[in-house]
């Protein structure tokens, strides 16, 4: 279905709309590759489409955003609503894991030593869950671990962006200016384009869950930046 | 960090909330870090004082609810489990078991349920040392500087993510994609159904016409194959057969083709003709020696009702088949033993 896409009635369909209606009705992130191949909208136009939404969605007052996560979109509610519906919406991280995932995310590549000097023997446990969660993987370093985030961590999270530099920020900024502050500055720093990571030496050890067929490796440069004007 | 064997036994005192907290004192007091084990001192003395329930609050006894506070506390991670020496809870509590004859075995089993879990968690610890290797545990512990110590910032966000109440990373929360089914579904599944079931009728309609065909086939060839009975056909063959050769007698196989239905065949012949008095049959040693024929009637033709005139008359019984067609068999003693 191209731009002005006809239903049988007769009745031309929003484009825009229908991509907002992909992203509610999926359950997950969603590429653009996926919008494009459900709504059958060119790819091209679906990224367009996208970034009105987000501007729309910030503009208006609702506690749904539309955003930008990993590589993929998502329609999702707004962070600081999560805590008032957790009752209904049960999470599939455990909130006991939530802040060994964010030392990880902050210090990535990081020793499991270092974190277990951080925050305890209980890293040992937590890594072993965001393991199998596919949230991190780890590669053996001599008698320790090195752990860094997956594609998935970035989609979970909702972090605009996939790169350690990129996860970092995110990560900084809500520690250090609060959830609703942070949130903001990263607005304002999302039209930086993302440095892809260098390419770690030595293969992961222990590769966390299969990521989902239509991500890009990570570590590769994201062709599409956040654009929030 | 305390050793359970390394703890002297002392007289039992009579407050024993306070012998509790000497206890922790003590096990404090043998820390190296003064200053690190006063603040853990006054933090776990805090906690025993605030903490509202568990199973101590269901406990009576001033003494086992003391004990089950602080095992308690190491089960709940607000006390370090190696700080509590369970040795000498244990006797503690025997002594108080031994003097009181109104024992609660309710209590005692709780109490050694946590003990037990105590005792669990210093082993895990243990073990996990063990586990992460020498580099590994000589870094943990290690009160030296960490890099990410070193850099302001850093710590500050180090920190901020453990010590905030609410963490920093919260999980996405997405609309789940499902929906209750439509009549609009239904329509569109009957139609599916109903294509399903037209391509599987007219598979199955191809399926029937090959499997009869494959039967027709088959009933052909079967025809082809089975024996039909032409007695007249086969004797005039079996004449024409035995016409080739000379006055002399014939072995019999030189006039059958060898296959076992022809061998059949032609023998049965042979008894029609030598009835119609064109042959002659004999044996030479019975009952398995070779068989031979004489043509009475060499380049003879075979007379139509010959053969039905013959077979009237042996039916009847009013003769029988006249020399020189009369069958001869040479025949041979049967041995005693086959008789036996």
């Amino acid at each position: 279905m191209a731009d002005g896409e006809e239903e049988k009635g007769g009745t031309e369909l929003n484009p825009m709309l229908l991509v907002e209606a992909a992203l509610f009705s999926a359950a997950r992130p969603v590429s653009e590759e996926e919008l494009s191949g459900s709504t059958g909208i060119e790819k091209g136009l679906v990224k367009l489409y996208v970034k009105k939404l987000m501007n729309r969605y910030r503009r208006m007052d609702s506690s749904l955003e539309v955003i930008k996560a990993g590589r993929k979109y998502s329609l999702q509610l707004r962070r600081e609503y999560v805590k008032g519906v957790s009752k209904l919406a049960a999470p599939e991280v455990p909130q006991k894991v939530l802040k060994t995932a964010a030392l990880i995310a902050y210090h990535q590549p990081v020793k499991q030593s270092e974190l277990v000097d951080m925050y305890g023997a209980k890293v040992y446990d937590h890594v072993k869950e965001l393991h199998d969660l596919g949230l991190i993987r780890t590669r053996r370093d001599g008698s320790t671990k090195v752990i860094t985030t997956t594609q998935r961590f970035a989609e979970s999270f909702g972090i605009d962006g996939v790169t350690k530099k990129r996860i970092r920020q995110f990560i900084r900024k809500h520690a250090l200016f609060g959830s609703k502050e942070g949130a903001t500055l990263m607005d304002f720093e999302t039209s930086d384009e993302e440095e892809p990571d260098p390419p770690e030496d030595g293969r992961d050890e222990e590769e966390g869950p299969e990521e989902s067929p239509e991500g890009d490796p990570e570590g590769e440069d994201d062709p599409v930046s956040r654009d929030d004007t | 960090m305390s050793s359970e064997t390394g703890t002297g036994h002392r007289q039992l005192p009579l407050d024993i909330e306070e012998e509790v907290f000497r206890h922790l004192l003590f096990h404090k007091s043998i820390i190296e870090d003064e200053g690190d084990s006063y603040s853990r001192m006054d933090r776990y003395i805090s906690v025993l004082g605030e903490l509202k329930e568990g199973v101590h609050v269901t406990i009576r006894d001033s003494y086992s609810r003391s004990i089950a506070m602080v095992l308690e506390l190491a089960v709940e991670e607000y006390l370090d489990p190696w700080d509590v020496d369970i040795i000498r809870f244990c006797r503690m509590f025997m002594k108080k078991i031994n003097g009181s004859e109104d024992v609660n075995l309710m209590v005692v089993g709780k109490l050694i349920r946590m003990a037990y879990t105590v005792h669990l968690l210093k082993s895990n610890t243990t073990l996990l040392k063990a586990e992460m290797g020498e580099e590994e545990a000589e870094d943990i512990g290690d009160d030296h500087f960490h890099h990410w110590m070193e850099d302001d910032e850093t710590f500050r966000v180090t920190r901020s993510i453990i010590r905030e109440k609410d963490p920093i990373l919260v999980e996405s929360i997405l609309h789940k994609g499902d929906r209750p089914v439509t009549l609009v579904d239904l329509l569109e599944a009957l139609k599916d159904v109903s294509l399903e079931i037209d391509t599987f009728q007219e598979a199955r309609k191809k399926r029937q016409d090959a499997s009869r065909k494959i039967d027709d086939l088959n009933r052909s060839l079967i025809n082809r194959k089975v024996y039909k009975e032409n007695p007249e056909e086969e004797i005039r063959l079996t004449w024409q057969r035995i016409n080739r050769f000379n006055g002399h007698p014939i072995p019999f196989q030189d006039i059958s083709s060898g296959f076992e239905l022809d061998e059949t065949t032609t023998f049965v012949s042979l008894l029609f003709l030598a009835k119609q008095s064109k042959i002659r049959i004999w044996q030479r040693r019975f009952p398995y020696g070779e068989i031979f024929i004489r043509n009475l009637d060499p380049g003879g033709e075979l007379r139509p009702g010959e053969l039905e005139e013959n077979e009237r008359r042996v039916r009847e019984g009013t003769g029988r088949i006249a020399a020189p067609g009369e069958i001869v068999v040479e025949k041979r003693p049967i041995p005693r033993n086959l008789n036996t």
